[in-house]
């Protein structure tokens, strides 16, 4: 499942992606934030915020997805904040250098 | 329990209007019942005592009686013998009153005013249903009784083997056919038998404890294993099927069956036999924390003509232990949707209380049992199966179910111990998974691979294996991830695996990949 909302007045883009980034779902993940990257003009938005906090696992294949996100929203001279709330996510965007590229907001899941 | 001799019927009525005491009473001793009457429910009470319960084989009661009513005699009753069927009059139309009486345990009710007709069979079905239940009563003590001289069988004969020997038995009725022995059969050899008759009765526990006798004497007395089963085989499947001429030698007919799995270990030519026929295959784990099913697998005797059984013999120098369950705790482990392995180990590290909330009615008998060979290492310094599981190439389509399952395994076997790292492990094994089903099975159906997840408790450690039938690759996995991280999202998920783990290796040319996690 996926939202997007444009925040006009702050002029960011917020996509929440449900669930976990998965070989099973990246390329679905993937076309939808391209058709909603497409359906916000770029004058709109100068920050695109990628909320995954609902995922606790990221695999290559979601990781590329991401990846490929990333490199897409830098080539448009725009801004970019991934925001998670998994431990594992956080080590996988460590080890990867994708904490260099743009900036991760991690804040802990509390425990139900 | 003995019972009373009485050739008529007792029945006790009860009732505060005298005209109505009367009437009650007067017809049913023209039925032919014994008769005992009582005027209010203290005085009932007083005379059931007085006579003795099982004297009584029916009450009538009114219901409406000053001090107390009929309800309370009835309550008083089921909490005496809840096998007395109990009668209760009450006035026309009291429908909310019918339905508590029935709620509480009446067996039936009449309502006012009573015809002889209806009388007659209201009291004839009590006194019926009062003896049939006094009937399944006494059987289920009997079969309490055989239940309990069931587990006298199973006890353990060998207390030496007691530190390295852990079991887990709920048998599904108080008796049936599952049995549990560790027997010392000679000098220094103990025969691990694990044994589950088709069926749960008292038929299949008279097979059982038959079998169990069998064995034993003929073991001690240095018979082999094999013979031992060809005996039983040709017991099961010729000499207690009627009308079966013995010296026939074809096939069997199918009466009663027995599975039993065995292992006798030989400590001083440092040997194990094993040998199974029945059960699911046991597992046998050696010392680095993997494992694998033995090979020597037959139909449950009394199936088939068996020509030779074979026995699978291991070296004890290898091994770190086995493990030996029923098609019971595969079957439960399926139902709770999680590997067999993470229920074994709930089962066996858990006290009776956590068990009996797990294995909460199970729909078949659970037997399980671990015997560690490995006796230098305490139990907790061991590594123990969690996972083991075996996928055939095409299966890569469903790495999200096999997710799943890893998941309420580790979950359940393991509880909040792993916390947030149970994700850096799910996700190694999902990348190393996928891996070894896209390329070392190349998405065949014909070719499988094989996920193992083990725990060592004492280190804290989880230990993932994942071996496939590919040629491997032979590259410096170190130098391979230092390549990796170039971030141009290339082979990506052997990074991730080295990277959440604390130590990585490939072994065999890079068919087996082994992950330790703390």
């Amino acid at each position: 499942m996926i939202k997007d909302v444009l925040n006009r007045s702050k002029h960011n883009l917020t996509i929440t992606l449900k669930g976990d980034v998965l070989s099973t779902n990246a390329e679905e993940f993937s076309d939808n934030i391209n058709r909603i990257i497409k359906k916000h003009k770029p004058a709109n938005w100068d920050e695109l915020k990628l909320d995954l906090n609902s995922a606790r696992i990221i695999d290559s294949m979601g990781l590329n997805m991401i990846l490929n996100t990333v490199k897409q929203v830098q080539a448009a001279g725009k801004s970019m904040k991934i925001h998670i709330s998994s431990s594992s996510i956080q080590r996988v965007f460590i080890f990867s250098r994708l904490d260099k590229a743009v900036e991760i907001v991690f804040k802990k899941r509390r425990r139900r | 329990m003995t019972y009373p001799q009485n050739n008529k019927p007792t029945i006790l009525v009860v009732d505060d209007d005298i005209s109505g005491l009367k009437y009650f009473s007067m017809s049913l001793r023209k039925m032919d019942y014994h008769v005992l009457s009582a005027t209010c429910v203290d005085e009932a009470q007083a005379m059931i005592l007085k006579k003795g319960i099982l004297h009584i084989d029916c009450v009538l009661t009114d219901f409406r009686m000053p001090v107390k009513s009929g309800l309370d005699l009835l309550d008083w009753v089921m909490g005496e013998d809840s096998s007395l069927s109990t009668i209760i009059v009450t006035a026309e139309g009291e429908k909310n009153l019918v339905r508590d009486s029935l709620r509480s345990g009446a067996s039936d009710y009449l309502e006012k005013p009573v015809s002889r007709q209806a009388l007659r069979g209201a009291i004839s079905r009590g006194v019926e249903r009062t003896i049939r239940n006094r009937q399944l009563l006494a059987t289920d003590q009997e079969v309490g009784a055989v239940g309990r001289m069931n587990q006298i069988f199973q006890a353990v004969r060998a207390p030496e083997i007691l530190p390295y020997f852990k079991y887990y038995y709920r048998p599904l009725y108080k008796v049936g056919g599952d049995f549990i022995n560790v027997l010392p059969i000679g000098d220094e050899r103990y025969l691990f038998l694990a044994g589950d008759v088709s069926g749960h009765d008292v038929r299949a526990a008279f097979v059982s404890a038959y079998f169990q006798g069998m064995m034993r004497g003929l073991l001690e007395h240095n018979t082999s294993l094999q013979d031992v089963l060809q005996l039983f085989n040709r017991i099961l499947g010729k000499e207690w099927i009627p009308d079966v001429d013995e010296s026939d030698s074809g096939d069997f007919r199918v009466q009663s069956s027995l599975a039993i799995c065995a292992a006798v270990v030989e400590n001083k030519s440092r040997k194990v036999h094993m040998i199974n026929c029945g059960f699911p295959p046991p597992w046998i784990c050696y010392r680095d924390g993997s494992c694998r099913r033995t090979m020597r697998n037959y139909s449950p005797l009394g199936w088939f003509p068996v020509e030779a059984f074979g026995i699978e013999s291991l070296s004890l120098d290898d091994l770190a232990g086995f493990y030996i369950c029923t098609d019971g705790l595969t079957d439960y482990a399926d139902y709770l949707r999680i590997d067999p392995f993470s229920l074994i180990y709930k089962l066996l590290s858990s006290s009776d209380e956590v068990c009996n909330r797990i294995v909460n009615q199970p729909p078949d008998d659970i037997l399980v049992m671990h015997y560690q060979i490995d006796q230098e290492s305490d139990l907790e310094n061991l590594y123990h199966p969690l996972i083991f599981e075996q996928y055939s190439g095409d299966e890569f389509k469903d790495i999200d179910r096999l997710q799943r399952i890893w998941r309420r395994s580790l979950q359940f076997s393991l509880s909040e111990e792993l916390g947030d790292k149970i994700y850096d492990v799910l996700l190694c094994c999902r990348e190393a998974v996928l891996n070894a089903l896209v390329y070392g099975c190349d998405k065949s159906p014909e070719k499988t691979c094989t996920i193992q997840v083990t725990v060592n408790q004492k280190l804290g450690r989880i230990r993932v294996r994942i071996d496939d039938p590919g040629h491997g690759h032979g590259f410096d996995i170190t130098e391979r991830v230092e390549k990796m991280k170039a971030l141009d999202g290339s082979h990506l998920g052997l990074a991730i695996i080295d990277n959440l783990c604390d130590k990585c290796s490939i072994e065999n040319d890079g068919t087996s990949l082994i992950l330790n996690s703390r």
